[in-house]
């Protein structure tokens, strides 16, 4: 099974709390096909940044709200500068 | 399953059905053959298959099928592509060798041409891998 990649996201709660967004009209606003919101749903996907604002923007929030860095414990991550 | 999955599944089992038949049909000739009319029949299905395939998807998915391809989908596209283009490189080195040395252009044809269904298989299936993964 492929490694999961390190950003999380909360699309799914935020599409629920829109009032049962569907995951084809999320993917219609963005521009992606309704497979590539299942596959950053799932975690199996990590979306370009564009993407990633585009979902912000499309629930009225910021992108921190809906994406997150979950470092590897056994890696480095992010750097901070 | 989206029209580029159910493609990709069309594709592998049309490559696989015309690559049976060029493999068969060199075997049965030998490699160092002339090029063979079931192989050259085969080439012709393949091309008619696949027109035949996409207007098939244009009729039922009409949308999905016209749709350029997301980032994702962009993505899965590449690496497949790199990944037949790499074992149809490992085909064609050895064939465009194997001329060379021997000035045989039967052998290189028939190396090329199963070579090509071969990656052509592991194109679309790798495709399917990556969009299910």
């Amino acid at each position: 099974m492929p490694k999961a990649p390190p950003i999380t996201n909360r699309v799914k709660v935020f599409r629920e709390a829109a009032g049962g967004l569907s995951q084809a009209t999320l993917a219609e606003a963005i521009g992606v096909t309704r497979q590539t919101i299942i596959a950053i749903e799932q975690g199996r996907y990590s979306p370009s940044l564009e993407s990633a604002f585009r979902i912000s923007r499309v629930f009225g929030v910021d992108v921190e709200s809906v994406f997150g860095w979950s470092a590897d414990p056994a890696g480095p991550g992010p750097e901070v500068r | 399953m989206s029209a580029r999955e159910l493609t990709a599944w069309a594709m592998v089992l049309l490559s696989g059905g015309i690559g049976a038949s060029c493999l068969l049909a060199i075997l049965i000739a030998g490699l160092d053959a002339p090029p063979q009319p079931a192989v050259l029949a085969a080439g012709s299905a393949a091309i008619a298959g696949a027109i035949a395939l996409e207007i098939l998807l244009s009729i039922f998915l009409p949308r999905q099928s016209c749709a350029a391809p997301d980032e994702r989908e962009r993505m899965i596209l590449a690496h497949a592509g790199h990944w037949s283009g790499l074992v149809f490189l490992f085909g064609v080195l050895p064939a465009l060798g194997h001329y060379a040395m021997h000035a045989n252009g039967n052998v290189m044809f028939n190396v090329i041409v199963l070579s090509l269904c071969v990656a052509a298989l592991v194109e679309y299936g790798a495709q399917i891998v990556l969009f299910r993964r």
